[in-house]
């Protein structure tokens, strides 16, 4: 085993352990809150909050490794810029599945276009356009650039998101925030377990598990690469392609 | 006569008491919605989305990985460039 691997296996433990607890703490010792926040419905902020993060922390690592990637390419950077703009995506849409049933609830809506709801759909929706134009547009330098460039000019509405309530007002609560009155001592456990489980420890391991697949699709291109070179085409019968072997030689034929 | 009374709910009616016609409550009145409900389903569908990711993260790996050891496989077997 690696360091990496053992690093990989740690967080995981980690994360497992903080779940453990996480979870009775915000459902059997952390009281409801006021029927206008939703009552038993603002349960959902101890998880809610902690994804939102979630998508700050990945769309950083995706605006980090893009920028890199732009000055210096390199597989690896690839590599993290596409693993964080597919976690960011994935943490938004957990996101926008769990804030429109809390809204419900608190504020008798599913949506409404509130400053920090629509700056946030903006966001996820620029990285699944990222994650769009990844999986169709093809995996060249150009597409490649495009995506890094997209990547760095989609986190500059990530801050944005954050200050909307405070710019511009609107529904969303500021209880943690500038101007709010902050959470009661009886909720700050469950807050804060939810915060270690969903935002510090669940991002890098799933920024690990995309990056790790992005790095496997590009040694897959260099292999292709190899192969043509090589003259597979010329050798395609030695091959067999029924033994789902080389799905991609077919088209080749 | 009260059509939104919980008293007629709770006691037996009389017959005066009976609803004539149903009235809204508004669809989209708060109290009138279960604060379990959602939170249940905010879970689970976190939990749903937690799950298809990495299930559909481990797939790809899969896949990726198996093709990737069967090309070289493959390239393994080509002459050398130049033979």
């Amino acid at each position: 085993m690696t360091k990496k691997d053992a690093l990989f296996y740690g967080i995981l433990a980690a994360f497992a352990a903080a779940l453990t607890f996480t979870i009775p703490t915000i459902f059997l010792y952390t009281p409801s809150a006021q029927l206008q926040a939703g009552g038993l419905a603002q349960k959902i902020f101890y998880f809610h909050v902690a994804v939102a993060f979630g998508v700050y922390i990945t769309g950083g690592v995706c605006f980090l490794a893009s920028a890199i990637y732009l000055v210096r390419p390199t597989e690896t950077t690839n590599a993290w810029a596409r693993a964080g703009s597919d976690c960011a995506a994935f943490f938004g849409t957990m996101v926008l599945c769990s804030g429109p049933l809390w809204a419900k609830k608190a504020w008798g809506v599913y949506w409404t276009w509130d400053p920090q709801l629509t700056t946030l759909l903006l966001s996820v929706l620029i990285y699944y356009a990222i994650g769009l134009l990844r999986a169709f547009a093809g995996d060249g330098a150009a597409e490649r650039r495009f995506a890094a460039a997209l990547g760095v000019m989609g986190a500059v509405n990530l801050p944005i998101i954050y200050y909307s309530v405070q710019k511009w007002g609107g529904n969303h609560p500021t209880v943690n925030r500038e101007g709010g009155g902050g959470l009661d001592p009886s909720m700050k456990a469950a807050f804060y377990m939810g915060m270690l489980t969903m935002s510090l420890l669940l991002p890098p391991l799933l920024l690990w598990l995309r990056s790790r697949v992005a790095l496997l699709q590009a040694k897959l291109e260099h292999t292709w690469q190899e192969a043509l070179t090589r003259g597979i085409v010329d050798h395609l019968d030695d091959v067999d392609p029924t033994e789902h072997a080389l799905p991609d030689a077919q088209g080749l034929r | 006569m009260n059509l939104n009374s919980t008293s007629s709910m709770q006691t037996r009616g009389t017959p005066e008491e009976r609803s004539t016609t149903f009235v809204p409550v508004g669809a989209g009145d708060p109290e009138a919605t279960d604060a379990g409900t959602f939170m249940v389903a905010a879970y689970v569908l976190m939990w749903l989305c937690t799950v298809l990711f990495i299930l559909q993260t481990w797939r790809k790996t899969r896949n990726v990985q198996q093709r990737v050891d069967e090309l070289q496989k493959a390239v393994a077997k080509l002459p050398e460039v130049g033979e």
